[in-house]
């Protein structure tokens, strides 16, 4: 009998769906890899790889289908995909404050934020410089240089 | 006779059964591996566990169209036995639906999976709403209505082809607006679609007068009757949850997991009308109604605006049906009539086999379709066939 705590199993390809096998299952340890020998590794046996497994090509995202039916010419007035997509709203989007979430009824001309009342213009005068980019980011307003 | 099945894909659950059924059954279109376990089960399977938190979901559905065709293989597959429907493929004929505008690439993989890989001997395929239309189902609404009976019209839908309207928003985009949001203000569910879901379903409705409304949710006390708790389900001893008025607030136990649901339940089938709330710059479904209607000839717009029927999981959404006639009321003159009409349940499955039966008995006077035989399908190819249905 040995001494040893018994060893921890880990299994580092858990999330790929690998099944342990009952050799696996035992509590011996694993014979150590000789390293005297070459080996060539497309032969040998991987076995944390499925056999069976065939990476699938078959899908294929609805925008690579989509765009590849744009490339085709189609009569002007046919319907398709794209061409049935609704309008924009003939109602103006409703505006919200940048900083309350509030109805903004101002936008501030210098940075380009929209914002309640007074007392928010207050605020973001004294707003770090740049830091307005971070609010108007987050309803994609932002200025991206490249 | 041969056996006819009649199988409404739908990106959320597919509706299957024989001709011969009184009712449909339901499948969850998903394949599921559970977090725990990390077992894999597909469609209906998922009833034999409890481990249901923090599921993944495949589906075969991208933007309403089949695009992962392995998922949905495997859930065909789990349809066809004998514990689900007790199909043979071979001595049955297929009627399924299939998403509005199906781009060929799709239409083609799908024709040859039903006729080679299933060897189905015949098919229809068209979309649910084409069903509809063909079906003679929509007696229905005018039993219910009691008015003259021609003024009931099915129009051809191919003949006006070009008055198609489409909106990015669904079922599952209010799911994940709904999960967004629960999980900033509350219990993080970003995991659990399931459970995002089943709030919806149980605790969503449209508002009427959404400003006024959203008054009413902003006290906070316990009594808002306008508040509804929900009590998470612990996976043990409930599978969904289920829900408690705000008033009965003093009976709840110590050991639930209560989720308050608050203005949520209007703010997100609030989307429906105005996408632009959530970034999408398009125009609500009342916008789309309107415009399909304007592109019709113009002595036909009023006998379309009183039948309009809307069909789909989301329609179900309670409140639904008054909000689109107050919205279409404001946009359509004052001499039209309004009339929106909810498809009851599996209403597209019950139009697919009105429509096969009028193919059987030949009652149909105005035949626009077909079954497509599978010799017929080896003489004209995939290719051709996507021609063959329209």
């Amino acid at each position: 009998m040995s001494s040893l705590p018994k060893r921890k199993k880990t299994n580092p390809f858990k999330n790929n769906g690998y099944k342990a096998t009952d050799a696996e299952d035992s509590d011996e340890f694993p014979t150590p890899p000789d390293h005297t020998v070459v080996y060539n590794l497309l032969e040998v046996e991987k076995p944390f790889k499925k056999a069976k497994y065939k990476n699938s090509k078959r899908i294929k995202p609805t925008r690579q289908h989509i765009a590849a039916e744009k490339a085709k010419e189609w009569p002007n007035d046919f319907p398709t995909f794209w061409s049935i997509a609704q309008a924009p709203s003939l109602k103006p989007n409703k505006k919200y404050c940048d900083i309350t979430g509030l109805h903004a009824f101002y936008k501030d001309p210098k940075t380009n934020l929209r914002y309640h009342n007074a007392e928010i213009y207050q605020a973001i005068q004294q707003l770090p410089p740049s830091a307005e980019q971070t609010y108007l980011s987050l309803r994609n307003a932002n200025v991206v240089l490249r | 006779m041969s056996k006819t099945l009649i199988l409404d894909n739908g990106s959320f659950s597919i509706k299957a059964g024989f001709v011969t059924d009184e009712a449909c059954k339901e499948f969850p279109n998903y394949v599921m591996k559970t977090k725990q376990s990390k077992m894999v089960y597909v469609s209906d399977l998922i009833d034999k566990t409890t481990d249901l938190s923090g599921l993944y979901f495949h589906s075969p559905f991208e933007n309403g169209y089949i695009v992962n065709w392995d998922v949905q293989l495997s859930i065909w597959d789990r349809l066809y036995e004998d514990s689900a429907l007790n199909c043979t493929p071979n001595d049955t004929n297929l009627v399924l639906t299939e998403p509005i505008f199906n781009p060929p690439s799709i239409k083609t993989n799908l024709y040859e999976l039903i006729f080679e890989e299933y060897e189905f001997p015949s098919l229809i395929s068209l979309s649910a709403s084409e069903f509809v239309a063909k079906s003679n189902y929509l007696d229905l609404f005018q039993k219910e209505r009691s008015v003259f009976p021609d003024s009931m019209i099915v129009v051809d839908i191919a003949s006006i082809q070009n008055t198609f309207n489409r909106i990015d928003v669904g079922g599952l985009t209010l799911t994940n607006f709904l999960k967004h949001i629960v999980s900033y203000r509350s219990w993080d569910i970003r995991d659990d679609y399931y459970i995002a879901n089943d709030i919806k379903e149980k605790c969503c409705f449209v508002s009427q007068n959404f400003n006024y409304d959203l008054k009413n949710f902003k006290d906070q006390s316990y009594n808002n009757k306008y508040h509804v708790n929900y009590v998470l389900p612990d996976f043990t001893s409930s599978k969904k949850g289920i829900i408690k008025i705000s008033e009965n607030s003093e009976n709840l136990k110590d050991n639930e997991q209560i989720l308050s649901v608050k203005n949520e339940r209007i703010t997100v089938p609030e989307i429906l009308f105005y996408p632009s709330d959530i970034g999408i710059n398009q125009g609500g479904i009342h916008e789309a109604v309107l415009e399909s209607i304007e592109s019709c000839p113009e002595r036909i717009r009023g006998l379309l605006a009183n039948n309009i029927v809307v069909i789909g999981g989301t329609s179900h959404l309670p409140g639904l049906k008054d909000r689109l006639e107050k919205e279409l009321r404001k946009l359509f003159p004052e001499s039209f009539d309004v009339g929106v009409f909810i498809a009851p349940r599996n209403f597209s499955w019950q139009a697919g086999k009105s429509v096969s039966l009028n193919l059987t008995q030949n009652t149909d006077q105005n035949n626009l379709t077909s079954f497509l035989s599978k010799s017929e399908y080896q003489e004209i190819g995939s290719s051709r066939t996507v021609e063959y249905f329209k």
